[in-house]
């Protein structure tokens, strides 16, 4: 026995903030430059009353559009913009949509990795037996850690929210993962005040970068270099475990989908692992980097598409905040 | 690689008008955006395998303080 997805939804909120908006907001930026380089045309943004939940909520509702919501007997949430510190925005899921109460239900906190371990922990949740239909909800609201002034960081997050059912398959179809965890570079991708370490101040002092972005302790500080290093260390490696694990070349996989970060990034690792243009995806022009959201996003844009179909093997990786990072392989 | 080479691969990257890098003494310092940053980070990778952190970054001046960071080793006339 094993398991397999069979159903990838995803909802953005209304709002939008397009490079254009960016550039009349802060006179010294191009957006058209933002569009060539980071290939982002416009990011959704959660408006001042609409929280993860409310989006994570939206996307799940797609799927039971077409799918029972009484077979779901677990549901993980993966969010770093709970709507309290307690209770788990999950249980509140839950009771939103419906769902039967002799079910499991939890939050983790996991930033653009999140999608690719809440796999594991659902092919893990079955293969042990704890449940059969999981529903795996990625959603992110970065936009309300962002401080308005600053400009880095605006440019390139955007909201979302994903849902997807991991349910059981005759045989396996999301092969084996590669995790990573390296907490040296947690510093470098941080919200500093707000939690029990540090509360928030109101009275935060202002912080202008080199760049003229501004931000205070409590919102969201990201170091972009460092990631990037991090980043184009980390992957080329853990792809080649992902195809080593798997028994597999590049050959084998039809299609690579790596975590939407920018296209810049993007481009630089596929140029560096020598992955053929036109197996990978590298499309956040209307999106944004949507965190945990960006891999299901894809996956449910390339299947509208018909970039990808039945039958596909698809190559998953996801890394970020914490350090954590992680991939797989699935056949759709 | 080349020091001519290097010099025109960064203005190309960097998307500078040519002729905005003509020596090594070129000042670099106030040309980069957090763009720019990424771009200095993904050349020293490709093409000398070298680590630059945005603590180096700080620290660079000219295109020779660049080159320098990276080893002189690496380049020639």
């Amino acid at each position: 026995m094993g398991t397999e997805i069979i159903h990838i939804e995803y909802y953005l909120p209304e709002k939008t903030l397009t490079s254009s908006q960016l550039e009349n907001k802060f006179r010294t930026y191009s957006g058209q430059n933002l569009e060539k380089k980071l290939g982002i045309r416009l990011r959704h943004i959660a408006g001042d009353n609409e929280t993860a939940l409310d989006l994570a909520q939206k996307a799940a509702e797609k799927i039971f559009e077409q799918y029972d919501k009484n077979l779901i007997d677990y549901l993980l949430l993966c969010t770093q913009s709970p709507d309290y510190l307690l209770p788990t925005s999950a249980c509140i899921l839950q009771e939103r949509l419906g769902l039967r109460t002799d079910i499991g239900a939890l939050d983790f906190s996991l930033g653009c990795s999140g999608f690719i371990y809440g796999l594991s922990l659902a092919k893990g949740l079955i293969a042990g037996g704890i449940a059969r239909n999981v529903l795996l909800l990625t959603s992110d609201t970065y936009s309300k850690h962002i401080h308005e002034k600053d400009y880095s960081n605006l440019a390139i997050f955007g909201d979302g929210a994903a849902a997807a059912v991991v349910t059981q398959f005759e045989r396996e179809k999301i092969f084996k993962f590669v995790l990573g965890t390296d907490g040296r570079g947690h510093k470098n991708l941080i919200v500093p005040s707000g939690g029990m370490r540090a509360r928030s101040r109101k009275d935060a002092p202002e912080k202008r970068d080199v760049n003229g972005s501004i931000r205070t302790d409590n919102h969201m500080f990201m170091d972009g270099p460092e990631i990037f290093n991090f980043t184009i260390s980390t992957i080329p490696e853990l792809v080649d475990r992902i195809l080593e694990a798997n028994d597999s070349g590049m050959q084998d996989i039809d299609y690579v989908i790596f975590h939407q970060a920018n296209s810049y990034i993007l481009d630089y690792l596929r140029k560096k692992m020598k992955i053929p243009r036109d197996k990978f995806f590298n499309d956040i022009a209307e999106t944004g980097n949507t965190v945990s959201a960006s891999i299901p996003i894809a996956l449910r844009d390339c299947l509208d598409r018909r970039i990808i179909k039945a039958g596909s093997s698809v190559l998953l990786v996801g890394f970020g905040v914490g350090y954590s990072w992680g991939g797989t392989i699935i056949e759709l | 690689m080349k020091k001519q080479e290097f010099i025109e691969r960064l203005t190309d990257d960097l998307e500078l008008e040519a002729g905005a890098l003509n020596h090594e003494e070129s000042m670099l310092k106030g040309l980069f955006t957090s763009l720019g940053v990424l771009i200095i980070i993904a050349l020293c990778d490709e093409y000398f395998s070298k680590e630059i952190t945005a603590e180096n970054i700080k620290s660079i001046t000219t295109v020779k303080s660049l080159m320098e960071m990276i080893g002189m080793e690496n380049f020639h006339d």
